[in-house]
């Protein structure tokens, strides 16, 4: 199953706590993410962000890719893995139908 | 497991969801300074093309292939940010800039009497680069509109 194919409405333990849900939610519609862009979107400190990033890449719902800078330090990049697109997608589906709006497409 | 939330919190989890993706959308947005690189580009590359001379022309090319792969380098790396839509409904909106190129067309064919140059090559490669920027900014617009609001579906995300 690809990430592009209709997903479920399940909740999910991980998706569930509120900072990896508004992660996987600002990760939704980039191809990847800078840390530092992600870090002032959502407005959350380095280190619990880093810990939250931690946690979902830990699972496998993120990928993390250190990329050299021609100056400066490394940059780190963050994507939603296609089982954490299908998690976060399935997480929000559920929410979806509590709200009674589950019958749009994800 | 997870408890189920209550209606009302899953609604609040739903507008958490929408204000994160929006300030990422936000956050990811093109730079207004990338996109006015490329619309100067254009201009230049009308302005000296309306010159019709062959060197100018020969410049035009060379401007016009120099300025697109820089274009296209610094829209990669900012692409990668987020991501675009690509569906039927972008299609259509893209039709509504069929104006803007009309009208660089047309500053191309108008016949220019020698002593009205270089000025008509200067207000060409000007409006070309009004129009260009315009445009492109108008797309981004339109692009960061949709994004912000969810307003797409899996298949449409390139």
């Amino acid at each position: 199953m690809s990430d592009w194919e209709p997903v479920e409405a399940r909740f999910d333990d991980l998706i569930h706590s509120p900072n990896r849900l508004r992660i996987c939610a600002a990760l939704e519609p980039a191809t990847q993410l800078e840390f530092t862009a992600l870090e002032e979107s959502l407005g959350i400190s380095t280190s619990l962000l880093s810990k939250q990033l931690k946690l979902l890449s830990d699972a496998g719902y993120l990928a993390l890719e250190k990329r050299p800078q021609p100056v400066g330090r490394p940059r780190t990049w963050i994507r939603l893995t296609p089982r954490g697109r299908r998690a976060y997608l399935g997480h929000v589906h559920a929410l979806r139908n509590l709200t009674g709006e589950g019958h749009e497409e994800n | 497991m997870v408890n189920q939330p209550s209606p009302s919190e899953a609604r609040a989890q739903m507008d958490d969801v929408e204000r994160a993706r929006s300030a990422a959308v936000t956050v990811a947005r093109r730079p207004a300074g990338v996109d006015l690189c490329l619309a100067c580009t254009l201009g230049l590359v009308v302005g000296l093309a309306v010159l019709r001379t062959a060197p100018a022309v020969l410049a035009a090319v060379v401007v016009l292939i120099i300025g697109s792969t820089g274009y296209w380098v610094a829209e990669r790396h900012w692409t990668r940010r987020r991501g675009r839509i690509l569906d039927e409904r972008t299609l259509g909106h893209a039709i509504r800039y069929v104006p803007f190129y009309a009208a660089l067309f047309l500053i191309g064919q108008i016949p220019v009497p020698g002593d009205w140059q270089p000025w008509f090559s200067i207000v060409g490669g000007l409006v070309a680069t009004v129009l260009a920027f315009a445009y492109i900014r108008l797309d981004e617009r339109y692009q960061v509109k949709r994004l912000a609001a969810g307003d797409f579906t899996r298949h449409d995300l390139v």
